[in-house]
């Protein structure tokens, strides 16, 4: 699927924030958030649930009150001109609540009557485009039916800027689609949208860029375009016939680029290739606890593989396979792929650092470049 | 205008039953009870005269029991009662609506200053309870005028009567400011219902204190005796110690409210 608008407008950023940082007592929430969200763009914030998604993005619509940093949104202050920004802003939770004993209609009704302009077309349309029966009361709804009338709450007084956390749950694949076709058109017609979610692939179908969030900290933004440049899969494959084979085919993976974090199940020892495992020897050294099991045809490998798809099919077609799977990795694996720990500081990686200082610099000259929220 | 109106409908089923059980118990105890009781004068004051003093006082019964007024003097706990429970859980469901039904994040996108929605619950709030008391008033008033002919019943002015009566605004304002702010500081309400029961038993029982101790300094503590219910209707007057005392209490109370509402952190589900 096309992304939408992809004209980037260099004017004020649609969201800035600047070592956004909110603590609940000495709970962490989130700490030093930098992001620079282009007006017209689409813009992915993905991580781990609990990584601080959430928070941030209460605290760019005002539900939180941040402890330190700052944040704006249109150039306007998050705190100080949250009702203007408000009118701007779509927002659709992660869980849509609504008043008990309510219809639909008069629920939208009383959301509209806080806006300066006549929504009810627009209540209409979305409504008839989802199919939601806007006569029903929405604590007899199902959960995505609910979550129907959150978007067109949401999107009713055609804001400027939609800010969705994981607004995929609940939704059926249908609505999904029908879901994800009305943003794209949202975004044509000249929103920005901040899409929150753990599920990679929903971010890479229809963003521009992505921050990736984790422990509440922003680790890297990257374009879509260089994601999937580099995508990463997980591959596993499976070996009927004899351990050579499968020790063989260890010793190939190991050797070739690209490969991370190879686990040999059944060979023995779990062997894991990459700059970060090169010496483990796994195949060699483990084989004699899992000759028996690839003998009665049970071994498997599996490993992480970035790089050109046509060199891993070409490698693959060398081996004597049984089986083989090439499936989108975990976020979590996508984090530890990108993201190993540092072996002697347990900071990120040089990739991570370099990318968080590349947004720093960004954050920087657009600050200069915007105009910056007045105290 | 939108949140206001928005409140008012959505409390109305509760203000309906309030007002209709105030209006009953009024109605049973002033037009029911009354003449029964004022017909068994020499009766009942044999038996209060047996009564050992604190006792009689326990129960608000004094010699002055036998006019329409006295006989509101008696009742006037009850009604005290009555519109602390009703405005208490009107302050706990209208500023804890949003907790209970987990509507926060709505309430709170929407392009308004929460110190807005907070005026917008506040005057909602007032409004019932005003309303409550003018019916009750009106109700006062017009059971009060089916004695005019008799001069035990009217023995205390109208006018007098209907300034005791107005305890009830007093009252009504005060527990609606505790409900007020005890919603936006629970962080969950499970039961309004429950919590304003609480507070108003409290306020009915804290009423005993100061009158079975013969300690006035327990009187600070007991917010029902803010509104003296005898001086108005003797002297025509509160006691604008406690009545400023009252008002300080709900200033409070509300300011606080709105602070805390105005700040705290809508916090995720």
């Amino acid at each position: 699927m096309e992304s939408g608008n992809r004209g980037v407008s260099c004017e004020t950023p649609a969201i800035l924030t600047w070592h956004l940082t909110k603590r609940y007592g000495k709970a962490r929430g989130i700490e030093d958030v930098n992001l620079n969200v282009h007006e017209g763009e689409i813009f992915g914030f993905i991580g781990p649930n609990g990584a601080g998604k959430s928070t941030t993005i209460r605290t760019l619509l005002g539900l939180i009150r941040r402890t330190s940093g700052e944040a704006s949104i249109f150039g306007l202050d998050c705190d100080r001109d949250r009702t203007h920004i408000l009118e701007q802003v779509g927002y659709l939770p992660s869980e849509v609540f609504y008043y008990d004993g309510m219809r639909a209609r008069d629920l939208l009704k009383y959301a509209a009557s806080f806006y300066r302009k006549d929504c009810s077309a627009r209540i209409r349309e979305l409504s008839a485009k989802l199919g939601l029966n806007l006569d029903q009361k929405v604590e007899d709804m199902s959960l995505g039916n609910r979550k129907k009338v959150g978007i067109v709450q949401g999107l009713m007084h055609s804001p400027r800027l939609i800010i969705l956390d994981e607004p995929t749950s609940g939704l059926d694949p249908l609505v999904q689609r029908a879901f994800f076709d009305l943003m794209l058109e949202e975004n044509r017609r000249g929103a920005t949208i901040l899409f929150s979610s753990h599920i990679l692939s929903e971010v890479q179908r229809i963003c521009d860029r992505v921050a990736i969030i984790r422990e509440g900290r922003v680790v890297a933004v990257r374009s879509v375009a260089e994601m999937r440049r580099s995508a990463v899969k997980r591959v596993t494959i499976g070996f009927a016939e004899s351990s050579t084979a499968a020790a063989a085919a260890v010793r190939t993976l190991e050797a070739m680029p690209g490969v991370r974090s190879l686990n040999a199940d059944a060979i023995g020892a779990s062997a894991s290739a990459g700059s970060d495992a090169q010496s483990s020897g796994g195949s060699d050294s483990g084989s004699g606890a899992g000759g028996d099991r690839i003998a009665s045809g049970t071994a498997s490998a599996s490993f992480l593989y970035e790089g050109d798809c046509n060199a891993l099919i070409a490698a693959l077609a060398g081996l004597d396979l049984a089986d083989v799977e090439i499936a989108e990795p975990t976020l979590e694996e996508v984090f530890m792929h990108y993201y190993q720990p540092d072996g002697d500081s347990g900071e990120l990686c040089a990739l991570d650092a370099r990318t968080a200082e590349a947004q720093n610099r960004g954050m920087t000259e657009n600050r200069g470049a915007a105009e910056r929220p007045a105290r | 205008m939108n949140v206001y109106l928005f409140e008012l409908k959505a409390q109305l089923r509760g203000f309906l039953a309030g007002v209709i059980t105030l209006i009953g118990v009024a109605v049973v105890f002033l037009y029911g009870a009354y003449p029964i009781y004022r017909d068994s004068k020499a009766d009942v004051q044999h038996m209060i005269d047996g009564f050992p003093p604190q006792f009689a006082a326990l129960f608000g019964v004094n010699k002055d029991v036998f006019s329409f007024g006295g006989f509101y003097r008696f009742s006037s706990l009850y009604f005290m009662l009555i519109v602390a429970i009703m405005a208490c859980g009107w302050g706990l469901s209208i500023f804890g609506r949003e907790k209970r039904s987990k509507a926060v994040d709505f309430l709170f996108v929407m392009p308004a200053s929460r110190i807005r929605l907070y005026a917008a619950k506040l005057a909602a709030g007032l409004t019932l309870t005003i309303a409550a008391g003018v019916l009750f008033l009106g109700t006062v008033a017009l059971i009060y005028a089916q004695f005019g002919d008799d001069p035990t019943a009217t023995s205390i002015p109208l006018s007098r009567l209907l300034l005791a009566a107005c305890s009830l605004f007093g009252i009504g304002v005060l527990f609606l400011s505790f409900g007020a702010l005890t919603a936006v500081l629970l962080r969950r309400i499970r039961s309004v219902s429950g919590i304003a029961t609480a507070f108003g038993v409290l306020g009915f029982m804290l009423v005993s204190l100061p009158e079975m101790t013969g300690e006035e300094k327990y009187r600070v503590i007991s917010p029902f005796t803010w509104f003296n219910v005898s001086e108005a209707l003797d002297h025509g007057s509160y006691e604008a110690g406690y009545a400023g005392l009252a008002a300080a209490v709900a200033v409070l109370c509300l300011t606080g409210a709105a602070a805390v509402y105005a700040r705290a952190d809508a916090r995720g589900l």
